[in-house]
């Protein structure tokens, strides 16, 4: 992250966020830990830019921040990332423009960390359910997630909820969201991505099916311990050739042990067309309830 | 997988008698052909044959792009209040397809039928046309205009062969059709183009291309995979390809017009007329319509001509018209069933290797001297092939 605030300066301007500690970094984000009255909380931290002023993109960029917390606010289910104690605010630390909230912070580790883990049928069923329910959640509440994958789904240990989806800040509200800079781009992470994102007219078919396409390819890469396209070291553009192009390999192939009626509903959950995948998540919660 | 007659001009008790012997397990009824007194007299009689028989009855709404249309032959459509003339530029506004669709609910509500069946228009060349926003805005509706009526709802879908040559429009159109709110309970399809009388049958129609094939097979595994009955009009031998995709039921009639769509049906062209066309029987291992006498000759050469099925006795010497239906729904209904368990791959395999029988059927026929037609079946059977393949690529199996 570009000028991630200093952790001193930090505690020096918000004294309240007890024992605050640093966790990890994206591009204009940074999250840290601290005790918020009496819990401990995921503080995130978002680098406005000074030329945002400038050009113009200030207002978008705390628009889209927004967004991302109205869209979680929206969502009724524990198979997403709660919101925190910490209501959005601007702030100034060390010079620089920032904007601060908190999330509710989750035990356990990503699912891209536990990659090659191979992990069993019970499991990679769990997973899959959870991740319809949060989808379930999300296209109620009008949106759809845009970057579903490994790195944005906790395997937290909980029994009540053992993977809980993260990272809504691209989420994009169906009808009605007026077109900024990053949303009229290409959205998500490329390898992630469902082909028709890749489409200069994507919002026009935007819908649900996109995230079941990024879950069916999380869940696959979890229970293969390799993604569906792409390879390591290869470059993104090799990688969406085999999107758009390829036939990925079958999952029941990578792993035999598996039943085959899971197989193909990972499998269903990414095809290319997305009038072949599910229509919805409910129709994969379906179809998992009469798999044992 | 359901076949079912596809009503029309009728010179006896072809589909009584079909029901009856369970060689059909219903019809498409088509207002054109019955008016809106005797309708309910119809579904009666096919009931009175089998009480558990499937009934719909096709508003053929598509047809009334043909009202004013020199020539035009619209039967007793005129007859039901539903068949007016609607200007597209109206349609393309929302209250024109409601009063559409309120039009035809309220003029088949009454009628002891299975599943009513929403009316539509005709979707000419692309799904990237206003006629296809205007079909989406019908199917749409469709739930919604016939909630009352406690029956599962059909959609229509009347496509010209040529839309599904354009893959990515065809593709946006799936697209949209499995994302709907309110979604009808099922799909009644027909794709048809060119223009069709008595005579002309599935092996020389424009249907036959690998593409048109494989798109409708699509269309029904799309729909299938996302919960939808479909019902194919006008299918004839193509119905286990459209079963074997998902479909769960087609039809087919006795004339060419009953077994191809084409809106060149409502239009009566000069020069069409005179004899009815000659009696012919469906072989199973030739996937073809052949000629009594083709038959007799065939027969003696390639046994495996013959269905081995209770209706081969019916032409044992100049069959009529009724027989000829039986046997053909007889011999369709035969295929369908060797394509109505299994996966997908193994349904698919079994179209294949009967494709290849048939191609080494009439290669055994040439190796005997026997070569007329050969060319154009050849031709037929390699689209046959195609269209399998093609189907394999489109559905990503």
């Amino acid at each position: 992250m570009e000028h991630k605030p200093d952790i001193d300066q930090l505690r020096q301007a918000r004294p309240e966020l007890a024992g605050l500690e640093f966790l990890r970094e994206g591009g204009f984000k940074a999250v840290y830990k601290a005790q918020i009255q009496g819990r401990v909380e995921a503080v995130k931290v978002v680098y406005i830019p000074p030329e945002a002023e400038e050009n113009g993109t200030r207002e978008e960029i705390i628009a889209r921040v927004k967004r991302e917390i109205d869209a979680l606010g929206q969502c009724r289910t524990n198979r997403l990332v709660a919101l925190g104690s910490l209501a959005l605010e601007p702030i100034s630390v060390g010079g620089h423009d920032y904007l601060i909230y908190s999330e509710e912070l989750l035990p356990g580790e990503s699912l891209r960390q536990r990659l090659r883990t191979r992990p069993d049928y019970r499991e990679l069923r769990v997973l899959t359910q959870c991740l319809m329910e949060a989808l379930q959640a999300i296209e109620l509440s009008g949106h759809i997630h845009r970057d579903i994958k490994p790195d944005n789904v906790m395997a937290t240990g909980l029994p009540e909820r053992p993977f809980v989806v993260l990272d809504l800040g691209i989420a994009f509200k169906l009808r009605g969201t007026e077109l900024t800079a990053r949303n009229a781009g290409a959205p998500g992470t490329v390898i992630y991505m469902a082909p028709e994102l890749f489409l200069p007219q994507y919002k026009d078919a935007l819908d649900i099916r996109s995230d079941i396409y990024s879950a069916g390819v999380t869940v696959f890469e979890y229970a293969a311990g390799q993604h569906p396209f792409h390879r390591a070291g290869e470059s993104e553009y090799t990688t969406v050739y085999r999107i758009l192009n390829q036939p990925p390999a079958k999952l029941a192939a990578l792993r035999a042990d598996l039943p085959g009626p899971f197989c193909r509903l990972v499998d269903r959950c990414f095809k290319r067309r997305p009038a072949l995948r599910y229509s919805n998540p409910a129709a994969v919660l379906r179809e998992l309830e009469t798999m044992i | 997988m359901r076949l079912l007659a596809q009503h029309g001009h009728q010179p006896s008790d072809m589909i009584t008698r079909g029901v009856a012997e369970g060689v059909i397990q219903g019809a498409i009824l088509s207002p054109r052909y019955v008016g809106p007194e005797k309708v309910a007299e119809k579904i009666v009689e096919i009931r009175g044959a089998n009480a558990g028989a499937e009934v719909l009855l096709d508003p053929e709404y598509y047809a009334t792009r043909q009202i004013g249309t020199p020539n035009n032959q619209l039967g007793y459509l005129e007859d039901w209040a539903y068949f007016t003339s609607q200007r597209r530029r109206d349609l393309v506004r929302g209250p024109a397809v409601e009063e559409a669709l309120r039009g035809v609910y309220d003029a088949v509500s009454g009628l002891d039928v299975s599943a009513h069946v929403a009316p539509n228009i005709y979707i000419p060349q692309s799904f990237d046309s206003m006629e296809a926003g205007i079909a989406l805005n019908f199917v749409a509706g469709a739930r919604g205009a016939f909630a009352a009526g406690e029956k599962p709802v059909y959609a229509t879908l009347a496509i010209d062969r040529r839309a599904l040559l354009s893959p990515a429009d065809f593709s946006a159109f799936l697209d949209y059709l499995t994302a709907l709110e309110t979604p009808p309970d099922g799909f009644y399809v027909l794709v048809g183009g060119g223009l069709i009388d008595e005579r002309s049958d599935l092996v020389h129609s424009d249907v036959v291309d690998a593409n048109v094939i494989a798109g409708w097979m699509l269309l029904n595994f799309v729909l299938a995979q996302n919960g939808f009955e479909v019902i194919n009009g006008c299918a004839d031998l193509l119905s286990p390809f459209l079963s074997a995709a998902g479909g769960s039921g087609t039809a087919t009639g006795w004339w060419s017009n009953l077994r191809l769509f084409s809106m060149g049906r409502y239009i009566k062209a000069e020069g069409r007329g005179g004899q009815l066309p000659i009696v012919r029987y469906v072989s199973k291992l030739l996937m073809n319509r052949i000629r009594n006498d083709e038959l007799r000759a065939y027969a003696t050469l390639v046994p495996g001509t013959l269905n081995g099925l209770t209706h081969d006795a019916d032409y044992t010497g100049v069959p009529g018209r009724t027989s000829e239906a039986l046997q053909t729904w007889e011999a369709i209904s035969s295929l369908n069933a060797e394509v109505s368990d299994g996966s997908i791959e193994t349904k698919l395999g079994t179209l294949s290797n009967r494709v290849e029988q048939a191609r080494a059927a009439y290669a055994a026929l040439q190796r005997r001297g026997i070569s007329e037609g050969i060319e154009t079946v050849t031709e037929y059977l390699g689209q046959l092939s195609g269209a399998i393949e093609n189907f394999r690529r489109l559905a990503e199996l």
